[in-house]
Order: structure tokens, then sequence, then C-alpha cells
């Protein structure tokens, strides 16, 4: 038995990065205002994934997938030898680790993908903002939350795999892969010394940092400026038109709200009830109703390229609330705020949500343009 | 001699500017004229407008004590808070300039909220003793 270098730099690399990033990238999914956080990690889950993948066959031989993917055969015997606790030694990944390689690389590229099309369906924006739909969207999404899950499970089950190895059969694998040292049955084993990095992947490798970098300040720079809704206007979309008489009328007792949040059927009760309004009176003279009504209709939820439009509309079924605040998913998206943020002195009450939303006026309830005030 | 009148009339016209920024634009004193008429009143009081405002009246449905006061607060200079919890932002002049300008807002208000104050509306002498108080605000 001889300690030799059987990892090469790259590899290691790849494997901490990538690791660090997908942990990034899932814990970053959690909250919605974490979104450009989760982004830029999965960008490098994808990076890191695109990298390996050419590595794959341009590495060394322990990187090579020709160096540890194997048929069926060889990876149930393996298996077999594990859950009898006697597996079989290899310098480099075993069977079952080559296969867990190949399906986690997979399931990166369909979480990138599925990634970008939800990126562009539900939220505008990223290199396709708004060229799929936001049903495609929703199904990408489900695909994306399956993958990520499967992705999240798969990398459990290498880890516990892993502490097996070392702490039952002294492997020193989880150190192997930090400093690319392990122990082998003889010279022939270790693999790095064969084949020195080339010029050309080495430059693959350059290639991949910098264009994951182009990544991350891409997405930075979109995450600055409000991205307001659109709205469905002749034959396309256009951003949410302002209408004065709307602002001055409902902008008086609350803030004015924004028509995407709610369906037609919603503002025609309300407009249709403004003489009993919460207890208020809040009646206007038929001019004014009609045009207000009618912009509202015009920029209704229905009408709206919006995510949030799009799930409120789902979350309330056949309903008409009067409330934006009532809805399943308002609810939903608020649970986590106390009474005691609400009645903040900048904030004074939940229906105040430019307070929170600075970008509510055009529409935008965007993660980002998210800020809740301290006092 | 024609461009003296003309000077004279620029001239007339800058005074009674000056004259006016401080008081009521011309449409509003258009409309206090109005409630002069309509009341058959000589003058409004401004006293008689400071308790208007102040005054404090049990709903008779909601049972709760209502006023003026409630959502502009005791101090018209200061900023007060809507039923929905928006701020308001200063009912008097001298604090607001924009205040008591556009006679179309001062009249859907007053309508509004006499009607959820005292569940009727202010009659036209209420409406220019209150308007008057407001104006006298320093
Ligand atoms: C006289 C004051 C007043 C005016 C004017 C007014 N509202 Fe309201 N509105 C209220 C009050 C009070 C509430 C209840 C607020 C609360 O519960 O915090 C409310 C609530 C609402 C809500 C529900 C908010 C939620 O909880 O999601 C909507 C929607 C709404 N108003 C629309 C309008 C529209 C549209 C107009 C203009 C035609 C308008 N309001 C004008 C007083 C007013
Ligand atoms: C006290 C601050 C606060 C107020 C007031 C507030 N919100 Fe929010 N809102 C938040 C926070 C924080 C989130 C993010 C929650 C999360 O993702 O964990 C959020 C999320 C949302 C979202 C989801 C955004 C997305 O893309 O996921 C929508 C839509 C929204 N709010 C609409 C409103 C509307 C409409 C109002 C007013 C009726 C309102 N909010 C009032 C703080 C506030
Ligand atoms: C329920 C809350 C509330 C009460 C009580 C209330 N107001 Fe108001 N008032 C408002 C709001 C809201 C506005 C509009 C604020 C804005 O335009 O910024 C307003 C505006 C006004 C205006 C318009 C001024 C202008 O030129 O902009 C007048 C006049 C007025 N109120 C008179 C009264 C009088 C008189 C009373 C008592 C009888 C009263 N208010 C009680 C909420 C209230």
């Amino acid at each position: 038995m001889k300690t030799e270098k059987i990892w090469d730099l790259p590899t290691r690399l790849f494997h901490w990065t990538f690791a660090a990033s997908f942990m990034t990238a899932f814990a970053a999914s959690t909250r919605e205002w974490f979104l450009d956080y989760h982004v830029m990690a999965g960008a490098l889950v994808l990076a890191g994934a695109s990298f390996r993948f050419l590595w794959g066959f341009s590495g060394n031989r322990n990187a090579r997938f020709s160096g540890f993917v194997r048929g069926w055969a060889e990876i149930k015997s393996f298996l077999t030898g594990f859950i009898r606790l006697n597996p079989a030694k290899y310098p480099g990944h075993n069977p079952a680790v080559g296969l867990a390689v190949i399906v986690m690389l997979a399931l990166a590229a369909v979480l990138g993908a599925t990634g970008v099309i939800v990126y562009s369906g539900e939220e505008m924006r990223g290199p396709l903002a708004g060229f799929f739909s936001f049903e495609t969207a929703e199904t990408a999404g489900l695909i994306h939350s399956v993958a990520a899950w499967s992705f999240l499970a798969l990398a459990g089950v290498h880890i516990a795999a892993a502490l097996l190895h070392d702490v039952i059969w002294k492997e020193g694998l989880i150190r192997s892969m930090l400093t690319g040292r392990k122990k082998v049955e003889s010279m022939e084993d270790a693999a790095v010394a064969e084949r020195p990095i080339l010029k050309k992947t080495a430059f693959v490798l350059f290639a991949f940092v910098a264009a994951s970098a182009a990544m991350l300040v891409a997405t930075g720079q979109q995450a600055s400026g409000h991205a307001g809704a659109l709205v469905e206007g002749n034959g396309g979309f256009k951003p949410l038109e302002k209408n004065i008489a709307y602002e001055e009328e409902c902008g008086s007792c609350h803030n004015a709200f924004s028509p995407t949040l709610l369906p037609a059927r919603s503002w025609e009760k309300v407009m249709a009830g403004l003489a009993e309004h919460f207890g208020d009176d809040a009646s206007l003279p038929d001019e004014t109703s009609s045009e207000i009504r009618a912009w509202l209709l015009a920029s209704s939820a229905e009408r709206a390229l919006s995510e949030p439009s799009k799930k409120i509309l789902s979350s309330i079924g056949e309903g008409a609330p009067l409330r934006i605040t009532e809805t399943a998913y308002w609810k939903e998206k608020h649970v986590d705020i106390g009474e005691e943020v609400y009645s903040r002195k900048s904030v004074t009450s939940r229906t105040n949500c430019a307070a929170c939303h600075p970008g509510s006026p055009w529409g935008s309830f965007e993660d980002r343009d998210i800020s809740v005030p301290k006092v | 001699m024609k461009t003296f009148k003309g000077l004279a009339t620029l001239a007339a016209v800058f005074f009674a500017g000056s004259v006016y920024a401080a008081g009521p634009n011309a449409q509003m004193s258009q409309v206090l004229d109005g409630l002069k008429k309509e009341a058959g009143a000589a003058s409004f009081s401004a006293e008689e407008g400071r308790k208007l405002y102040n005054a404090k009246r049990t709903h008779s449905q909601k049972k709760e004590e209502r006023s003026c006061t409630t959502c502009h607060t005791s101090n018209p200079a200061a900023s007060g808070k809507s039923t929905a919890g928006k701020v308001i932002e200063p009912l008097s002049p001298s604090a607001n300039p924009q205040r008591f300008t556009d006679p179309k807002k001062v009249e859907k208000w007053f309508k509004r909220n006499c009607e959820w104050v005292y569940e009727r509306e202010c009659t036209p002498k209420e409406k220019g003793d209150f308007i008057t108080y407001m104006m006298s605000l320093k």
C-alpha cells in the first residue's frame, strides 16, 4: 500500500464548488427574496457541470468517464459487495459513484434548463425573459423541484456512503478529495502523473471560469432597476400605464393597490360597492368611476403578465374576493410577518403595500424590490 | 399711453396675486362667496369652524366616538391617519399649501367626512366656517 496522488486539482476544485453551489442554490430557494442568489448559485452549478462534462473527456485517468463509467453488471456486483459490507476497492471512483456522477450531471443539466424556463416565464428575467408562457414555466418549475430534491437525496446517499468508507474501512476518501492523495494498492493505480494537463483543457477550464463570471455579472446587473408588470394591450404586452384619477381617488385613504393583483370580477364588485366600502363611503361621480373602472379592468390580473397575478388567480379559483390581503396566495407570502411589523410607524397597515414594495406602483413585487422598513 | 395701461394692469394683477397668495385662490373665493349666498350669512366665523373641527359625536350605528380629529388629529398642521392606516398630509394650508385650492376635492371630502362623522352633509355655513378656520391658521 502506498499513498499516491489520484485526483487532479481541477477535479477536486470542481467537486467542492459543485457541492457548495448546489447547497447554496438549494438554501436560497426557500425565500423569494433570495432569488438573485439562487440564480447566481444555480449558474455556478451549471457552469461546474458543463466543465465536468468536458473534463470527463480530457482530464486525467481517474477524472475521465472512461475511467469510472461501468456497465450494470459491475455496478450490481459492487453494490452487492457494499451491502455485505465488503465492497471491492477502486483507486478512483467506484462503479456506484460513477453512476452517481452521471446522474448528478444529468440532473444539473435538467435543473439548469428548467431553471432558465421558470426564470423566463414566471419572473420575466434571464437570457430568455418572457419567451416561455407562464403555464410552461409552471410545469418546468415542477420538474425543477423534483430534480432538485432528487439531487439532494442522491447527495445525501453519496455523503453517507463516503462516511461509511471512511469510518468503517478507513479509506480516507474524503481527505483524498481535498489533498488529491489516497492509499492505493500499486503505483499503477495512481493516475495523475500519467497525463499532464494539456494546453487545450487548461483553455477549456479558463473559458468556463470566464463564462460563469460573466453570467454572475449579468444576473447581478439585471438585479437593479424596477421591472414592472406588463399588461395586454393591442396585440402585445405593454408596461402598466398609470392612471391619475385612480391614484388621486383610490390612493387617498390607502395606497393605490396594483390593479394586477385582483381579477376583473373583483374590481367590478369593488367599483359597484363604493358607497359601502369597508365601512367608508368612497363613492365617486359617475364619469370618474367609469374611467377608473375601465382602467382597472384593462389592467386586471387576467391581463397582466406577472407571476403574482397568475398565482393569485389560481389561488382564488372561481371566487371574487374584495381584498388582495384575503387571497390564499397573499396570506401565504406574508405568513412570516407579525403584527408588530405592520404597526411600525413607516408601515402603519398591512394594506400599505408600497411601504415594503416600493415597486408596487409599477406592479412589481419582485423580491429584489422588497425592503421592510425597520421602524 | 397703451403701454402704460398694459403695465398698470400687469402691476395690478401682480398686486392682487400677492394679496391672494395668503388667502383663498380665485376659485376658492368664488366657492366661499357661493357658500355665503347659500347660507344667507354676511361672514363666516373661524371660531365656529374650530368648534366644528374639534366637536365629538357618537355614531348611531358604530357606537364609537367620531370627530374630524379622528383622522386629522387635534392639530390641523400635523399629519393624520386614515381609517385604512395611510398617512394624511396636514389639512392646514399653512403646513400644506395644496389644501383648499381645488373646490371639487374640497367638496368631495366634505361630503364623505361629514357623513362619516355627523351622518349628514355639512351645511353651507359649517363648510364656510371650516374653510375660514383653516385659512386663519398661521
Ligand atoms: C374614504 C376612504 C377610501 C377611499 C376613497 C377608497 N378606499 Fe379602498 N379601502 C378603504 C378602507 C378603510 C379599506 C379597508 C382597509 C383595511 O382593512 O386596512 C379599504 C380597502 C380596499 C381594498 C382591499 C385591500 C386589501 O385588504 O387587500 C381594495 C381593493 C380597495 N380598498 C380598493 C379601492 C378602490 C379601487 C378605490 C377607488 C375607487 C378605493 N379603494 C377608495 C377606504 C377607502
Ligand atoms: C410589512 C411589509 C409588507 C407589506 C406591508 C406588504 N408586503 Fe408583500 N411581501 C413582503 C415580504 C417580506 C415578502 C416576501 C415574502 C417571502 O418571499 O418570504 C412579500 C411578498 C409579496 C408578494 C410575492 C412576491 C413574489 O414574487 O414572490 C406579493 C405579490 C406581495 N408581497 C404583495 C403585497 C401587497 C399587494 C401588499 C399590500 C396589500 C403587500 N404585499 C404588503 C412584505 C410586505
Ligand atoms: C375617516 C377619516 C377622516 C375623518 C374622520 C375626516 N377626514 Fe377629512 N380627509 C380624510 C382623507 C383621507 C382626506 C384626503 C387626504 C388627502 O387628499 O391627502 C381628507 C381630506 C379632507 C378635506 C380636503 C382638503 C383639501 O383641500 O385637500 C377636507 C375639506 C376635509 N378632509 C374635511 C374634513 C372635515 C370637515 C372632517 C370632520 C367633519 C373630516 N375631514 C374628518 C379623512 C378624514
